[in-house]
């Protein structure tokens, strides 16, 4: 039963390390290529701090789905999923959020990033208008103000 | 940045933060803006409702938007979008429309008064003649084309338009869009073929299509003969596209046909409605008539007696060929608490329910399906399955030009006749 399971450290750009089972790597597509390019004990990921790496960590050992010889793991059930995923991006501020956007997109965790994007669109969505949703996002319009009122005219209702 | 940040050789982070630090709390928004399969992504979990919204947000996001390569795929992959509101056409003067939104926060302020419909731009009002899946086939008289030549074809969410070659003698007009199957959409006229004589007159369909262009005529299709109702009555009643096939009626004061045209398989068919199932013949035959589609669906009313409290609602089955009972409406449920539906007839003495039918909503289940009334001064909806029912605006009698004799009794109540959905969409057109 006690398979002995390959461990893996993860050390994020300001050394914090993480000691993972292999099957959590495996997650990300470009940590599964790292290990398998470059077989070392660690791998130091300079694109992710600390803070978000151990958000990482704990994402990928929550969805990771166990091979399991015999006895279970730590495989969940779809609904106890989604419920883990809902909290999990609950508590997270949106800068947060970005920086899971930007870790997930660089270490390629397409479930991850799905789950991180949703959450920004419903920020969005709850935004009244687009001045809002540029203020909560940070995003500086390109529109000069004759482009501004043209756009406005398009979005208006046909009536008189 | 956004080709390099999948790549492993790049400068260190700190370094990074400092040149990208700037309008947001951290490199990371950056790095979220800037990539477009990020922001794509983000942006196709939107409703088409905010998307909308984000289109002023920046050039970018407008542009990333209204690429058809973004657009399609989601105006398919949202498919059936649902109907945020309805178009009602004036009830005693065609060009002027009212509406309605179906959303059941934002009602109150909405039941403005009717008024003409006009493109931006555009001097003279438009009629609409069919909504199909977010697009408006339109027509007005203006020039170039006189005499309800001009039609468009129209997007009311992106304000989008465009004017279809000229049309010569059309007897019917139809706009089939399924934004599930292609981003195209077709336009078939019904014509009189010029060849045939007076003692057996024949007609023909010509097509336009967005991606193929002018009108041409329909070679597969031999011409044919209508039902001589039909070339008796000089207005089409009502078209709808359904299930890859458009379907023209028209109602007479004795009369109802159907005629049906699968863009697929290019067959023509006449399609028997449901029958009227009376003893005798019922005193308001006819009066209202109603055929709508939703969420995939065919639905016909038919109004034969303004007596009875049951209003039945018939849905087509999915291969086209019958109908079957649906739904029921209670009226009397309804008039206990909106009193002001019942009347007397002035000459009969009978009891009769004042109403129109407005719209129809399928929902996601069955319990979610409601149908849209007209009552004196108010649009209620009506929910089949709990029988329930809430009140979506109110018509202010003082500008109201629709049933301003309704209080003394005397004149039927003459509701909103005909009604088109609003569905917001980004197709282009």
């Amino acid at each position: 039963m006690e398979n002995e399971k390959k461990m893996i450290t993860l050390k994020s750009s300001d050394d914090v390390t993480f000691e993972v089972e292999e099957a959590v790597v495996l997650e990300s597509q470009f940590l599964s290529h790292l290990v398998q390019d470059c077989p070392a004990p660690e791998h130091k990921i300079k694109e992710v701090t600390g803070k978000i790496l151990s958000k990482v960590v704990e994402y990928c050992e929550k969805h990771v789905v166990v091979v399991v010889d015999g006895g279970d793991s730590s495989s969940s059930s779809g609904d106890d999923l989604k419920k883990w995923d809902d909290k999990f991006i609950k508590e997270m501020d949106l800068s947060t959020v970005y920086d899971l956007i930007a870790a997930a997109n660089y270490l390629n965790i397409q479930a991850l990033l799905d789950l991180m994007c949703q959450r920004v669109a419903d920020v969005i969505t709850a935004c009244k208008d687009h001045k809002e949703i540029r203020e909560t996002l940070g995003i500086v319009s390109d529109y000069t103000a004759e482009e501004e009122a043209e756009v406005l005219k398009e979005n208006e209702w046909a009536f008189d | 940045m956004s080709s390099s940040s999948r790549t492993r050789t790049k400068a260190p982070r700190s370094t990074r933060i400092r040149r990208n630090y700037g309008i947001s709390s951290s490199s990371s928004a950056n790095i979220v803006a800037d990539l477009d399969d990020v922001l794509l992504q983000i942006l196709s979990f939107l409703p088409i409702k905010s998307l909308i919204k984000c289109k002023r947000v920046s050039k970018r996001w407008r542009c990333l938007i209204t690429n058809p390569n973004f657009s399609n795929p989601i105006i398919s992959s949202k498919h059936p979008l649902p109907i945020s509101g309805l178009y009602l056409q004036g009830t005693r003067r065609d060009i002027e429309y009212r509406f309605v939104s179906l959303d059941d926060e934002v009602n109150e302020q909405l039941s403005l008064p009717s008024s003409p419909l006009r493109f931006v731009d555009h001097p003279t009002p438009i009629v609409i003649m069919q909504s199909t899946n977010g697009l408006l086939l339109c027509k007005c008289t203006c020039p170039p084309n006189h005499f309800n030549r001009n039609f468009y074809v129209y997007n009311p969410t992106t304000k989008q338009k465009t004017l279809l070659p000229q049309i010569i003698d059309h007897f019917a007009v139809s706009l089939a869009f399924d934004p599930s199957k292609s981003p195209h959409y077709k336009v078939f006229c019904l014509k009189r073929t010029s060849t045939s004589s007076v003692s057996s007159v024949l007609y023909h369909l010509e097509v336009y299509s967005s991606n193929e262009g002018p009108w041409r005529r329909l070679a597969s299709l031999p011409s044919f003969a209508l039902p001589h109702t039909v070339t008796g009555l000089s207005n089409l009643s009502n078209t709808v596209f359904w299930n890859g096939a458009v379907y023209w009626f028209w109602f007479g004061p004795h009369s109802r046909d159907c005629l049906s045209f699968d863009i697929n398989t290019e067959e023509i068919k006449t399609l028997p409605l449901p029958f009227l199932d009376h003893e005798e013949y019922p005193p308001d035959v006819g009066t209202l008539r109603f055929v709508e589609e939703s969420r995939g669906n065919l639905y016909f009313i038919e109004v034969n007696d303004l007596s009875s409290s049951d209003l039945p609602v018939y849905e087509m089955n999915r291969n086209g060929s019958s109908w079957f009972l649906k739904y029921h409406v209670d009226l009397e449920t309804l008039a206990a608490t909106f009193p002001e539906m019942i009347r007397t007839e002035y000459y009969t003495y009978r009891r009769i329910y004042s109403f129109s039918i407005i719209g129809f909503v399928k929902g996601e289940t069955d319990v979610e399906s409601y149908i849209v009334l007209h009552i004196p001064n108010k649009a209620v909806k009506y929910y089949f399955i709990n029988k329930t029912f809430k009140k979506l605006c109110s018509f202010e009698p003082s500008q109201d030009d629709d049933d301003d004799d309704d209080d003394d009794g005397g004149d039927n109540f003459y509701g909103f006749r005909r009604s088109f959905q609003f569905i917001e969409s980004l197709a282009n057109v």
